[in-house]
């Protein structure tokens, strides 16, 4: 891992794993303690077009990318993917009714979906200099443990402090993996 | 081979999947059933479950690295299976978290054994299908998470989260079964003598 770039890319992706599991394992509580309307489906029904949501805008983003100008896209799309991601905390927030949840699951998943895509176009690049299976076994590896950490972390935040600061944690994270992925741009040239 | 292959694909979405029923619901099942529940006691669960799939994937994957015929895989995909499959089960028969701890374990242990087996497996398709690449496979595994989710949902608000368990387990059991029959049919490499 000798590459600048490479090291952002993969502190992108697990500040990004880290946020999300902060919250994944508790979200259903949290649903179901502040939101009207929140029920067993529509809480399935949340998670359920986040997946949908998620794929088919990895898809699209995806092939848009690989079409033209194939590192800027990807790139931009790193950006602004982590700043949709570090915004839907925020607006986890400010709703209190399933329906809207609903939209926010599909504009995160809108997030996730164009993060993915650029990264892995981004990280074929770089890794593709180095040994990729071991970086990508160790990196797999790291984003687990990340995940288990977090995913304590959150229950022990929410628990301790509630869920409004929770939020702040996963906001001030996905914050970092913005600024990251703009140290990415300026610090890259640009090149198609 | 395109038979066996469509197969492959249905029962492993099936098996990866069949946890997408519960998945997102998981926490509630957790307060709905387990005294003394908290939100530090759910994320502690998670925490568990993760790190045991963390700490066991290298030496699964170790295990089965040099395995040229494929027996030491199947075996470790038998007690995988297992794990995976008395999951559903155990989680109706727990009284309290430490029981769900343990459970957390013995699930990721489970997901951990069968993952050798399922990788060989897909390895094997993609040589024959070039069309059925990872990523339209990891495609079609999260638009039926998605579904499986929607599903799992509506059987818990409607029948409760006993008939959910229930139906899993059913589904998760048939699900392990096929799959090491498949497994044992077209994973292992039964000309090659060297273990």
């Amino acid at each position: 891992m000798k590459s600048n770039p490479l090291k952002i890319l993969l502190t992108t992706d697990l500040l990004i794993a880290g946020a999300y599991g902060l919250i994944l394992s508790i979200f259903p509580l949290f649903l179901m303690d502040t939101m009207a309307g929140a029920t067993l489906f529509t809480v399935s029904l949340a998670q359920s077009l986040f997946l949908l949501s998620k794929i088919n805008f990895h898809w699209i983003a995806a092939n848009y990318i690989k079409h033209h100008h194939v590192l800027d896209r990807a790139r931009g799309g790193l950006l602004t993917g982590a700043i949709i991601i570090s915004l839907v905390p925020a607006l986890y927030l400010t709703v209190s009714d399933m329906t809207l949840i609903l939209l926010i699951q599909i504009f995160l998943g809108l997030g996730m979906g164009i993060l993915q895509a650029s990264w892995k176009i981004l990280s074929h690049e770089d890794i593709k200099k180095t040994d990729w299976p071991t970086l990508q076994n160790n990196h797999r590896h790291t984003t687990i443990f990340v995940m288990a950490m977090t995913a304590a972390l959150g229950g022990f935040t929410a628990y301790n402090y509630g869920y409004c600061a929770l939020m702040y944690l996963m906001t001030g994270i996905g914050l970092l993996a913005v600024l990251l992925s703009a140290v990415l741009i300026m610090k890259s040239p640009a090149k198609s | 081979m395109f038979r066996w292959l469509r197969a492959l694909a249905v029962s492993d979405m099936m098996y990866l999947t069949v946890f997408g029923l519960l998945a997102p619901i998981f926490a509630l099942f957790l307060r709905e059933r387990i005294p003394g529940v908290t939100l530090l006691t759910v994320g502690l669960a998670e925490g568990i479950y993760l790190l045991t799939i963390g700490i066991l994937r290298p030496f699964s994957q170790l295990y089965s690295k040099n395995d040229l015929t494929g027996w030491r895989t199947q075996h470790l995909l038998w007690f995988g299976s297992f794990f995976a499959a008395m999951t559903p089960f155990l989680y109706l028969m727990a009284r309290d978290m430490i029981d769900i701890y343990v459970i957390q374990i013995l699930y990721g242990v489970g997901i951990v054994f069968c993952e050798p087996g399922w990788s060989r497996l897909m390895d094997k398709a993609c040589q024959y299908r070039s069309f059925l690449s990872t990523e339209r496979y990891n495609t079609i595994g999260t638009l039926t998470a998605a579904g499986l989710a929607l599903i799992g949902g509506f059987i818990a608000d409607q029948y409760g989260m006993v008939t959910l368990l229930i139906y899993m387990n059913v589904t998760i059991v048939v699900a392990a079964g096929f799959l090491c029959v498949l497994y044992w049919r077209f994973g292992l490499n039964k000309n090659s003598t060297k273990a």
